[in-house]
């Protein structure tokens, strides 16, 4: 008896399994990474979740982490084959993605009418959309107004060019007998925005049009542009409305952030940022768009924050597309995933968000303030450079900058030594 | 089994097939996990690579470290930090070692609370705790504001910034402690008593009883710490990033700076490879020397 | 100075450097209960207010798991680490410390010239060796290897060779002439007189794969596996706000395993070769 139902167990088990796996086999598995902190996790699997709802068929894996590593862990990864179906990148990392052959062409497979369509661009190559923007992003001024109230300044307004940006600088510095600077010395700190301003500089001052430092292949700037660049710098150490590098070097946005530890009033970064600079100190901070040239010029680019790819071994291209097309068009999506990965793609989204908005916070209206305002100036296609082009932004560039500021090198020197590096 | 046996004889006999198979495990290891990865990495430095494609150039990696100025100086760095911080940090844990290993009130307590630092690893934390004690305003510049010095960010200043990593390494000095108290409570205390029948002092015991006997310990710690030196990295990578021009860039962070940055794996690669060769070197020196200091007792 | 007052000095010296030691980690504590715009500010190192509700937010801030998870994972890849590492560097050391073979400067030259080539470009090499034989996304790929002395082996190996070169050879030369098999003079004579060597590499086995970062990344996809080092970093983005007391919390309490192990053995490594007594 007792090896009769034993047996049956087993037949009944021995089906179960079967029906599972084939049942299983029905669904489709899509692999989805992307890093963030807690907020963005709950966030996104809260939009995974309503996905998986809405399209049964569908079984989304999420992988997720911190930054740290994730590139490394990425490039492994592909290396071997097995990346996510949907794997999360950026511009910078472009480069080395497309001769690993790693991304898969989704033209025409999302949606991008509602995308801005420089954009669009920013995330394609040679005509082919390696990816889709997930947030819009854009540099911005970042002012301490409790700090300037209390050394007596008037708060910049913007729009406001160059000049009157340093010589707010130098008021700071005055005003506050030289305890506290204008703004950290941007060049001269390896995560530092030296060269993202640098971009900017070229359309802004230096009278650019297009493709300004690099196209998607080569560098196509000349040493006169770096020296003219590094010699605005060395001039506004020259007159501290920048801090000097032995201060700056070690600028980041937390620990060592001079911003929060109130020895500058300024600081330049990512609209993405200022949440996380607001979160660390009580001062009343506040983002303006960047500084522009004399007749007006800025230089804004449309530079994707974040970029959902599809991986080339994926087996599942059309799904995986399908999903980025809801993640960032469907006024679902945009309800539950809000600003979590920064400000909503799509004007759509925008406006859902708003419109369910009751949990919008005055962080974030501040940012969504600003992004309207640059949003609303002229942009510049943002291109992704050569290969291996973040060894001149990172290492380089801060590494100049430190000699100049050190007093080893002149402008014109390390604008020499940043060419030949190039070439 | 006889002790004769072992001179004579095949050139594999029972004997050598026991010492293989305590090898077993390992050599298993080296062959599955270990080869492989090391063959590749060396093929790659004889290529021109970024992760993806390759281009064979032979010794061109090799021939083009001589003109690299950062190789120069990295490796200089690097040498640099080595000689100062290992035998600052192993007299400290010997120190420290030798003040904890009796029975004295707390001891449990103190051993723990000193092996702390060691145990917190380098994690952003730590990086965070660092620059606040040694940023501009950080506690060691509130100190120094209190007897009216204004200092500035020592690990912003080229020529402070080093010290401010070695002091870090040196914080971290709880593993050499540990090996050295398992050492020293390895001398039998009859060797003590037996100095002390012969009149010596404490200082006297030290240098000719626990020195000497500690002395095989000493190697061992001398050894791996000048290799884990030689490749100091995540410190430098999460607190410094090599800066201030480049006063802090050891060879494996110029390492992974040119194989994860600027994509050239190839070049990376003959770097390591170099970086190995030179570790070899100085260990070997080390070897050498030591059959002048190092006292076994078979 | 009479032997009492010397004694209360050594004390008094022993607090005022552990403190001094212990600064940094203080600040980490105080760290975790501050509010967030208390910490990098500059101003009290005390909170105004202790935020005590750090511990709960961090601990349950992972949508769907709690850091009680993380640690029960830490612990399973820790523990088949350290018997792994014992297993497999006792063997070897013993071999290297006392047996004779071909190849023996050969291969110890190999094993230390493992610890010597820095593992960032090895990173990629063993992650595909590694994708191939199936090990990614399980804890095969972390454990296994240490069942082979790899990783941190050739520390552990070149630790115990040390030590067993400190053991009178006199010991397993009697018993070599008792008649006894080299392995039970391994067991029996050399194993028990190098227990504080063993208890060392016990301890940094556990602590090293307790601290380990990379490695775990790489390997483990999913988060239901993951351990407090991976945790530890999901609070971490390269933009947004961080909760970094939350974070200063869960690596405070991240600390207190392996604080507590070494609290609570080292008497038995510290002590344990005085009662064997084999050397006195």
């Amino acid at each position: 008896m007792l090896k009769k139902r034993i047996s049956f167990l087993i037949i009944a088990l021995l089906i179960l399994t079967l029906s599972v796996s084939v049942f299983a086999q029905e669904k489709i598995q899509l692999r989805v990474s992307w890093w963030g902190s807690e907020t963005r996790h709950q966030a996104t699997l809260d939009a995974i979740a309503l996905y998986e709802e809405l399209n049964p068929h569908v079984d989304i894996i999420p992988e997720y982490s911190g930054f740290e590593g994730f590139r490394n862990k990425l490039f492994s990864q592909v290396m071997a084959g097995n990346a996510p179906d949907i794997f999360t990148t950026v511009m910078e990392w472009y480069p080395d993605l497309r001769d690993a052959d790693a991304m898969v062409d989704i033209t025409g497979m999302v949606d991008v009418s509602g995308h801005n369509p420089m954009y669009v661009e920013a995330c394609s190559l040679d005509g082919k959309m390696y990816g889709v923007n997930l947030s819009v992003n854009g540099m911005v001024l970042i002012q301490n107004n409790t700090l300037l109230e209390k050394l007596g300044v008037e708060p910049l307004e913007a729009p406001y060019t160059w000049d009157e940006m340093v010589a707010k600088f130098q008021e700071v510095y005055e005003k506050s007998n030289g305890r506290v600077y204008g703004a950290p010395d941007f060049t001269a700190n390896p995560e530092g925005m030296g060269f993202d301003i640098f971009k900017y500089y070229g359309y802004s001052v230096l009278g650019y049009e297009d493709a300004f430092p690099f196209d998607n292949d080569k560098f196509t700037i000349n040493k006169e542009d770096i020296q003219s660049f590094l010699q605005f710098f060395a001039d506004m150490r020259e007159t501290n409305a920048i801090a000097p590098v032995d201060i700056s070097a070690m600028n980041d946005f937390s620990a060592n952030s001079l911003l929060i530890q109130n020895l500058t009033a300024y600081e330049i970064n990512y609209a993405g940022t200022f949440g996380r600079y607001q979160d660390q100190t009580t001062d009343d901070l506040q983002p303006l768009p960047m500084p522009v040239g004399p007749n007006g010029e800025s230089g804004d680019l449309a530079r994707p924050g974040l970029i959902f790819s599809v991986s080339k071994n994926s087996k599942h291209v059309e799904e995986a597309a399908k999903f980025i097309d809801w993640f960032t068009n469907s006024p679902e999506a945009a309800k539950i995933l809000k600003t979590s990965r920064g400000i909503l793609p799509t004007e759509v989204q925008r406006a859902a968000m708003l419109e369910a908005g009751s949990e919008i916070s005055a962080v974030d209206e501040k940012v969504m303030r600003v992004m309207d305002e640059i949003l609303q100036r002229e942009f510049k296609l943002a291109y992704v450079g050569p290969s291996g082009h973040a060894e001149i932004s990172s290492i380089i560039l801060p590494e100049i900058s430190q000699m100049i500021g050190f007093g080893l090198m002149t402008p014109e020197e390390g604008a020499e030594e940043i060419m030949m590096e190039i070439k | 089994m006889k002790i004769i046996s072992r001179k004579k004889g095949p050139l594999i006999n029972r004997d050598h097939l026991t010492a293989y198979l305590f090898l077993a495990p390992w050599l298993i290891g080296i062959l599955f996990f270990t080869l492989w990865p090391f063959i590749t990495s060396f093929i790659m430095s004889l290529q021109e690579t970024n992760l993806f494609s390759t281009k064979f150039v032979g010794l061109d990696n090799y021939r083009a470290l001589l003109s690299d100025r950062r190789f120069i100086k990295s490796l200089k760095v690097t040498i640099k930090f080595v000689v100062i911080s290992v035998p600052l940090k192993l007299s400290f844990a010997l120190f420290i070692a030798m003040l904890l290993k009796d029975k004295i009130k707390g001891v449990n307590f103190f051993r723990s609370a000193l092996y702390l630092p060691s145990l917190i690893g380098t994690s952003v934390a730590v990086a965070a705790m660092w620059t606040q004690l040694f940023g501009p305003s950080g506690l060691i510049n509130d100190i120094l504001g209190i007897f009216g010095i204004q200092g500035k960010s020592w690990i912003a200043n080229p020529k402070t910034a080093l010290y401010v990593l070695v002091i870090l390494v040196v914080w971290q000095f709880g593993s050499s402690m540990v090996i050295f108290l398992s050492g020293l409570k390895n001398i039998p205390v009859s060797l003590y008593e037996a100095a002390e029948i012969d009149g010596a002092n404490k200082i006297q015991s030290f240098f000719y009883v626990t020195l000497p006997m500690l002395s095989p310990i000493i190697l061992f710690n001398l050894i791996l710490q000048t290799i884990g030196s030689f490749q100091t990295f995540t410190q430098a990578y999460i607190i410094t990033k090599g800066g201030p021009i480049n006063e802090t860039l050891f060879m494996v962070l110029y390492i992974y700076n040119k194989a994860f940055t600027a994509s050239e794996m190839g070049y990376a690669s003959a770097l390591s490879w170099v970086l190995l060769f030179v570790i070899l070197i100085v260990t070997g020196l080390i070897y050498w020397t030591s059959k002048y200091w190092v006292y076994y007792e078979s | 100075m009479n032997y009492k007052q010397k004694r209360i000095l050594k004390h008094a010296f022993l607090i005022v450097f552990t403190l001094l030691m212990l600064y940094p980690v203080i600040w980490l504590f105080l760290g975790s209960v501050k509010a967030n715009h208390e910490i990098f500010t500059p101003g009290n190192i005390f909170p105004s207010e202790w935020l005590w509700s750090n511990y709960k937010k961090g601990w349950n801030a992972i949508p769907g798991y709690t850091f009680g998870n993380f640690f029960i994972n830490s612990f399973k890849i820790s523990i088949l680490i350290v018997i792994g590492s014992v297993f497999s560097t006792t063997l070897a050391a013993y071999a290297f410390a006392r047996l004779e073979f071909p190849l023996k400067n050969f291969l110890f030259t190999v094993l230390m010239a493992t610890l010597m080539l820095p593992q960032q470009v090895l990173l990629v090499p063993r992650y595909v060796l590694y994708s191939r034989l199936g090990w990614v996304n399980s804890y095969k790929a972390l454990t296994v290897p240490a069942f082979a002395a790899q990783f941190s082996g050739a520390f552990f190996i070149y630790l115990l060779v040390q030590f067993i070169r400190g053991i009178p050879r006199e010991l397993d030369e009697a018993a070599v002439v008792d008649g006894c098999s080299q392995f039970r003079i391994f067991w029996n004579i050399i194993m028990p007189n190098c227990k504080p060597a063993i208890f060392s590499v016990a301890l940094f086995a556990f602590m090293w794969s307790w601290d380990d970062f990379l490695n775990q990344l790489l390997y483990i996809n999913d988060v239901g596996k993951y351990t407090v080092s991976l945790g530890l970093r999901l609070f971490l983005d390269n933009a947004a706000a961080v909760s970094w007391g939350s974070l200063f919390a869960m690596s405070i309490l991240s600390l207190v395993p392996v604080v507590t192990i070494f609290f609570l053995a080292q008497n038995f490594f510290v002590e344990g070769i005085a009662t064997t007594g084999v050397k006195g």
